[in-house]
């Protein structure tokens, strides 16, 4: 789930809920999939935020790596 | 544009480093996961779906995808999918390491015969099934030695025993851990390895077309004289002489061409003693978790950005890393627990030299203390006029960081 928050002058402020929220991939949703229909619509549009606290989310993706 | 297929693990620190690698190089970027994206159809070209635990079965995929999406490069440098990069770039006709190449490196058993067969230094061994009613006799190389099992990485389940009694006590509980990660107990055994005393070093290089080019050369200046080897802290340019350096150069491309490997990144460990380097591992990927944030190259390359100028083919002469000292310390979990917060970061970073200090694990994960953890729980990033300095300015800021768990 991508939430728009607000448009300022350009710039586009979203929040990312659900599984998203904490995911490892939700850069990649954001910047392959949402970003780009956005861009699609709205070719003018600025920089594209995401405010999501990952750091909180139910599940996230993040796990061991090796060093 | 030229397309870069991009294969990314759900579970990887290297998302935003590799979308903004991407972003600065100039390319029309696929990114291949082992899930579903759920926005996939906003963007054809811009997801793929692959079974990276399965290497053979991305060349269809891919092969398909490619006729509709041609593609110019490929790569990945989490260690789940290296196996899967080596078919896609096979089944595309482009540079890489042939996938048996790459199968034998993350093969611990079968990259120490390679090493063996061809003479470069590394641990004796001896392979022991977990069915073997043998299996904690006393090596004939006798101790201090390592237990160390084939499928696990980040040093999880590697303890050094010193007797008889701790390596009955360790191989218990080595299968404990694989048992507990594979869901059953593996078949394919364990490694008992003579232990290498010396300092341990991390060598990043770039192979290309068979020749290795050395990025680097990282301390580790924290004693690793187990029982257990999480990591610690990793420091570049390394203090070792230049002719110690050069005979780690030589002692890693030998080993490089004993495992059959050509092409694209490589860490490699070894452990430096008084009759020269001895190689510990030769992982086909580049260094991992956030480490790679220390390096720069040129004018301010990152290692990404040069690792996909050199999947999309570029072979012009490889950039010098800035000149200047570095490090970053991976910090253990203490005792483990499930993480309520992590106390001190402001102070951590207001640490002279501190560049950044990031938390990577989540209020709520579970950490674990090693062997039967592999999770760092966050990174402290230094600069500094000497490895020295950076090393110091690593210890003090990490001493003021306090982990709390839940109760």
């Amino acid at each position: 789930m991508v939430r728009l928050l607000e448009v300022k002058e350009n710039m586009v402020y979203v929040q990312m809920g659900g599984g998203c929220q904490g995911c490892g991939m939700a850069d990649v949703t954001l910047k392959q999939g949402v970003e780009i229909a956005i861009r699609s619509e709205i070719p003018e549009v600025g920089e594209i935020m995401d405010t999501t606290d990952h750091a909180s989310g139910d599940n996230p993706y993040y796990s061991p790596s090796k060093k | 544009m030229p397309r870069l297929l991009l294969l990314l693990p759900t579970r990887t620190y290297r998302t935003p480093a590799l979308l903004a690698a991407s972003a600065g190089c100039g390319v029309e970027l696929t990114v291949a996961s082992e899930e579903d994206s759920s926005v996939a159809h906003l963007n054809p070209s811009g997801f793929l779906t692959l079974p990276f635990s399965d290497p053979e079965a991305c060349a269809p995929l891919v092969r398909e995808f490619a006729g509709r999406f041609p593609i110019d490069g490929v790569i990945g440098i989490d260690d789940s999918v290296v196996e899967a990069v080596a078919v896609v770039a096979r089944e595309l006709g482009l540079p890489h390491n042939q996938p048996d190449a790459v199968a034998v490196a993350r093969d611990k058993r079968r990259s120490r015969e390679r090493l063996v067969a061809a003479c470069v230094a590394c641990p004796e061994f001896e392979w022991r099934g977990w069915g073997d009613p043998g299996r904690d006799r006393v090596p004939e190389f006798g101790f201090p030695a390592v237990v160390k099992p084939l499928e696990l990485s980040a040093s999880r389940g590697v303890i050094r025993v010193d007797d008889g009694e701790s390596l009955s006590a360790a191989v218990l509980r080595v299968e404990a851990i694989v048992i507990d990660e594979m869901d059953s107990r593996a078949e394919n055994g364990f490694l008992i390895e003579s232990f290498v005393s010396g300092p341990e070093v991390a060598v990043e290089g770039l192979l290309r077309g068979g020749e290795l080019e050395v990025l680097t050369v990282f301390d580790k200046p924290d004693p690793m004289e187990g029982p257990y080897f999480e990591e610690t802290i990793y420091v570049t340019p390394s203090r070792l002489s230049d002719s110690q350096q050069v005979e780690l150069s030589k002692v890693s491309s030998a080993a490089c061409a004993a495992l059959g490997l050509i092409e694209g990144a490589v860490h490699i460990e070894l452990r430096v003693t008084g009759s020269g380097p001895v190689v510990i591992e030769v992982n086909p990927r580049a260094i991992g978790g956030l480490c790679s944030d220390v390096l720069r190259f040129g004018t301010g390359l990152t290692l990404e950005e040069l690792l996909l100028n050199h999947a999309l083919g570029d072979r012009a002469p490889l950039p010098d890393r800035v000149d200047r000292a570095a490090g970053v310390m991976m910090l253990g979990v203490e005792g483990g627990g499930v993480l309520e917060r992590v106390e001190g970061v402001e102070a951590a970073e207001a640490v002279a030299g501190i560049e950044r200090v990031a938390i990577t694990a989540h209020p709520g994960q579970r950490l674990q203390a090693w062997p039967e953890g592999g999770a760092y729980p966050g990174f402290v990033f230094a600069a500094g006029s000497t490895p020295g300095e950076v090393e110091q300015s690593l210890h003090a800021a990490t001493a003021k960081l306090t982990l709390i768990y839940q109760a």
